[in-house]
């Protein structure tokens, strides 16, 4: 699936490498499957791989990671050619491979982000202009790769809208290069402008960079509270636009447009602008997208002690208040009913947690007053902050509330998660912190109307309520020695 | 509901200096393509509604005179308030009730919180805070809600009026009684204005 070889034109000596997305281990043939990663992030990273393992190459050529190619076909595909600097295609343009001089790889390596992967005569320009060699497009005769699928098993869903959007990026980057004598030092900037619970992953993950390839991050001018809070490193252009909303009303390709407009023409000529919205279905790879979003920004991340789930982490705080009496903060309301911890499993956690005598408050909940809880508001991020200070732990869905408080305030949190993936967006299990879910056989089936098995609008694959209550007692155990009387 | 285009802006731009006009509800954007059409530096329209603010939005996004911004009044009024160049003259144009009634997204009764239904007096305390509004236009839609009166489109509908304790403008005289002109108008569902006592350069 990744591919390339380094060539040595001394010697005529070609090596192959094979890689493939990692499941989890990160082999040294695996690379790290990110959602946000656009196509160009792994041309990238195997250069560095191949580059690393072949010190004495000279060329390297990688292949499209759009692609499933071998090493072995592509090695077919350059044997009898005269090796030299250039970019394969199939018949119809659709890029194949990229052979560039090994040290040119790293040279420009961040600006190397705006390869399409999709238009070999765009990218031949943009490489042309960044690198200053002369580099023929070969066309392969006998091959046509067609239109590139809508999706595959493996999560890729670029779709022909997407590699639209790929192009104009690439677009912009070589107006760039071929207007500006100084385009070595203008930025590049991540096209990641929504959603709050994904901007604080990217934000948080822009804290843990040591190789960033990114300095500046497009992002909706909604979202100024949480880039404040979050102490991003990346400089915000601010997308003065309502953010895209989940209903599909709208489609991701045609925003993207309207944003190019919105942003105009200054920004789009001050800034190499890459698009790091989710390319693949985040499910697929086992990662956090924290580690997700780290890969994006320019970490390889080889080894599995790289990621940020095995760290401790970045943030961590706990309520100064004494342990009794204990008070849990409770967000229950996922924006759609199937995203919504199931009401009866909440009465009966509120219930319990009552009859212990530990105080409960829900946020935007009056409903569940009648049980013993008491509702708060908390629709801004400050009064988010300022309620989640009054409580010993959090309870969360896989929504904002519980990203914040979990990551950037570092607070006791509990994720709660039924159709969404708790490896992705929740990982790990620490004193302070659990990713509670029934793990069922559906589990993550990423529905965001009703079950797809059942069709009702709540998810059973939510942690029952016993699970809960024991979770929580546990956790106020270990983080503040809280013991029912 | 009010329009903009009752009001004439070009001559609010000249006597007053305003170069700004900021909406409260943006709607379906007539308020913004009438202020599209003047000579302002920018225009700021702020909407509650996900759905119409975006709408707009993408329809307004290739004209970078023009800001929507989506969320609570108070918080878009302060994100405007932010980027205005401090002593320049603007033009509020405040929906007085819930947003999203006017357009069958919402009924004028559907929100219970007293607050988020009839924001006006708040608005008004937050300009009021965070700049000098003495000359500031201020141009108040639906005044039916507050006061009875004989208004071209009838009176307000039962369902959509406050308690009687907040059915008033008395605030309007607290905070603009010394540095505007307050008029009424029985235009359509009526107009509360205020217009500052010192015009622009005074």
């Amino acid at each position: 699936m990744l591919a390339g070889l380094a060539l040595s034109t001394a010697t005529g000596r070609i090596e192959g490498f094979d890689f493939q997305f990692s499941k989890g281990r990160l082999a040294a043939d695996e690379i790290f499957d990110s959602a946000t990663s656009p196509p160009a992030r792994y041309v990238i990273e195997l250069a560095r791989r191949i580059s690393a393992a072949a010190s004495s190459a000279d060329l390297l050529v990688i292949a499209n990671p759009l692609l499933p190619l071998k090493a072995e076909q592509i090695a077919g595909w350059i044997t009898g050619s005269a090796f030299g600097p250039m970019l394969l295609a199939d018949a119809d343009g659709f890029p194949l491979l990229y052979c560039l001089p090994r040290a040119a790889f790293a040279e420009i390596e961040p600006f190397l982000l705006m390869l399409s992967a999709v238009d070999a005569d765009l990218d031949q320009r943009l490489l042309t202009g960044l690198t200053g060699l002369s580099l023929p497009v070969h066309r392969l005769a006998g091959l046509t790769i067609g239109e590139y699928p809508i999706s595959t098993p493996g999560g890729w869903f670029q779709g022909s809208l997407r590699q639209r959007v790929l192009k104009l990026t690439t677009a912009n980057a070589i107006k760039i290069v071929e207007s500006r004598s100084d385009w070595r030092n203008v930025p590049v900037a991540a096209y990641h402008p929504y959603h709050a619970g994904s901007i604080v992953f990217f934000a948080m993950a822009s804290r843990d960079v040591t190789t960033p390839l990114v300095k500046r991050h497009v992002i909706c001018s909604s979202y100024k509270d949480i880039i404040a809070g979050t102490a991003s490193t990346l400089a915000p252009i601010w997308l003065k636009l309502p953010f895209l909303p989940r209903d599909g009303s709208v489609g991701e390709p045609h925003y993207f447009v309207h944003s190019l407009d919105r942003l105009g023409e200054a920004v789009l000529k001050d800034n190499f602008l890459v698009f790091m919205r989710y390319s693949r279905v985040s499910a697929v790879s086992p990662f956090h997208m924290i580690d997700h979003d780290r890969f994006s920004l320019g970490e390889s991340l080889t080894r599995t002690e790289h990621l940020r789930q095995v760290q401790p982490p970045l943030v961590s705080e706990r309520c100064a208040a004494p342990a009794a009496p204990l008070r849990v903060l409770f967000h229950v309301t996922g924006g759609l009913p199937i995203k919504n911890y199931p009401l009866d499993y909440a009465k009966v956690a509120i219930r319990c947690l009552r009859a212990l005598g530990i105080q409960i408050s829900v946020i935007g909940r009056p409903d569940l007053e009648p049980f013993g809880a008491v509702s708060v508001e908390a629709d801004e991020t400050d009064s988010l902050i300022a309620a989640v200070r009054e409580h010993h732990i959090f309870i969360g869905l896989d929504s904002f509330p519980h990203h914040y408080v979990r990551n950037v305030m570092g607070w006791p949190t509990i994720g709660l998660f039924g159709t969404t993936g708790s490896a992705n967006f929740g990982g790990g299990w620490s004193a302070q912190y659990r990713a509670l879910d029934a793990n069922l056989a559906c589990h993550p089936c990423g529905a965001e109307t009703s079950c797809p098995v059942f069709g009702s609008s709540e998810c059973i694959n939510y942690a029952r309520p016993e699970h809960l209550v024991a979770a929580i007692l546990s956790m106020a155990e270990q983080v503040y020695g809280f013991a029912v009387e | 509901m009010g329009v903009l285009s009752d009001f004439d802006l070009d001559g609010l731009i000249a006597e007053y200096g305003c170069r700004y006009l900021i909406e409260t509800g943006t709607g379906i954007g007539r308020g913004v393509e009438e202020a599209a059409k003047h000579d302002f530096l920018q225009v700021y329209s702020i909407e509650i509604m996900h759905k119409l603010a975006l709408e707009v939005a993408l329809r307004f996004a290739d004209n970078p005179k023009v800001t929507i911004i989506h969320g609570k009044s108070e918080k878009g009024l302060k994100e405007a308030m932010e980027e205005m160049e401090p002593g320049v003259p603007a033009i509020f144009w405040l929906d007085a009730h819930f947003p999203g009634a006017d357009f069958r997204m919402a009924s004028y009764d559907s929100e219970r919180n007293h607050d988020l239904r009839l924001p006006l007096e708040r608005e008004l305390r937050l300009l009021a805070e965070h700049r000098d509004i003495s000359r500031d236009v201020i141009l108040i839609d639906d005044l039916r809600i507050y006061e009875n009166a004989d208004y071209e489109e009838g009176p307000c509908q039962p369902a959509a009026l406050p308690a009687p304790e907040f059915r008033h403008v008395r605030f309007v005289d607290e905070i603009l009684g010394k540095t505007h002109h307050i008029e009424r108008s029985l235009r359509r569902t009526g107009y509360l204005t205020a217009h500052p006592l010192k015009k622009s350069g005074a």
